[in-house]
């Protein structure tokens, strides 16, 4: 996992990068709230410039899988 | 019916308030909802309501503890047929937004339906943009159920709509592990 999924949580929880926990879920993360989800869908747009589809949306769950959505990012702009 | 910030019960006309029908005319509110097609009136609304025989279809008003404020509803229309039912949710008064309550009305009335109803399916949906409801969806164990593709118009860009489901077993099994 690279820091940019933790660097993205605590961005939109207000906290240290430190602070997140390695296994922050939906289910689990006490600060991840349904207002915490909408501000973290917000920035991922920004920072992949387009609008998610459906299924990245509900692909969103934990650290995981947040980290898979920014790798593709990073993919897409080398190939 | 009771949970623990909340009360639960079917509406009645004196329910039918301008503070109702002034969420159904709010941009910010009814924007995933059908009612924002047509402004909406005090005579819409008790119509609405009393267009709901509580015995297959419902619409519980939810509201909020200690005053109990009017704060939204939910409908749920049942098909005895298929023993399924659609439920919608409206939460009106925005300071209530982002509070939970749809995550703890929704669980009190699936309870609800699962024992006292002949409902072993209840589907819900949102559209692809209303976030908040997806997060509400999965955080309560919803599994997906569909998607339309490019189904609805939000702020003029079309956009799918997500469907989710509800099965009685699943749904008991995560309230009695």
């Amino acid at each position: 996992m690279t820091l940019d999924a933790k660097n993205f949580l605590a961005q939109v929880f207000d906290v240290e990068p430190f602070e997140v926990p390695d296994d922050a879920s939906l289910d689990t993360y006490q600060r991840w709230d349904s207002l915490g989800h909408m501000q973290l869908v917000m920035l991922l747009e920004t920072h992949l410039g387009r609008p998610l589809e459906s299924e990245e949306i509900l692909s969103i769950i934990d650290l995981e899988s947040l980290d898979q959505l920014l790798t593709m990012k990073t993919g897409s702009s080398h190939s | 019916m009771r949970s623990e910030n909340l009360l639960l019960r079917p509406l009645t006309e004196q329910d039918a308030t301008e503070r109702y029908v002034g969420w159904l005319n709010d941009a910010e509110v009814n924007r995933f909802l059908e009612v924002r097609w047509h402004h909406q009136s005090l005579a819409d609304v008790r119509s609405y309501v009393a267009g709901h025989d509580n015995v297959g279809q419902f619409v519980f008003g939810v509201f909020a503890e200690p005053d109990e404020l009017h704060v939204g509803n939910f409908s749920i229309k049942v098909d005895e047929n298929h023993r399924s039912a659609v439920m919608v949710v409206m939460v009106g008064d925005r300071d209530y937004w982002g509070q939970g309550i749809v995550l703890e009305a929704r669980a009190r009335l699936l309870d609800f339906i699962f024992s006292r109803l002949p409902v072993d399916k209840v589907s819900g949906g949102c559209y692809q943009t209303n976030v908040h409801a997806i997060f509400n969806y999965k955080r309560q164990g919803w599994e997906l159920d569909g998607i339309r593709r490019a189904d609805r118009l939000d702020q003029g860009r079309r956009v799918d709509v997500i469907n989710f489901a509800m099965f009685r077993e699943a749904w008991l099994d995560r309230n009695d592990p």
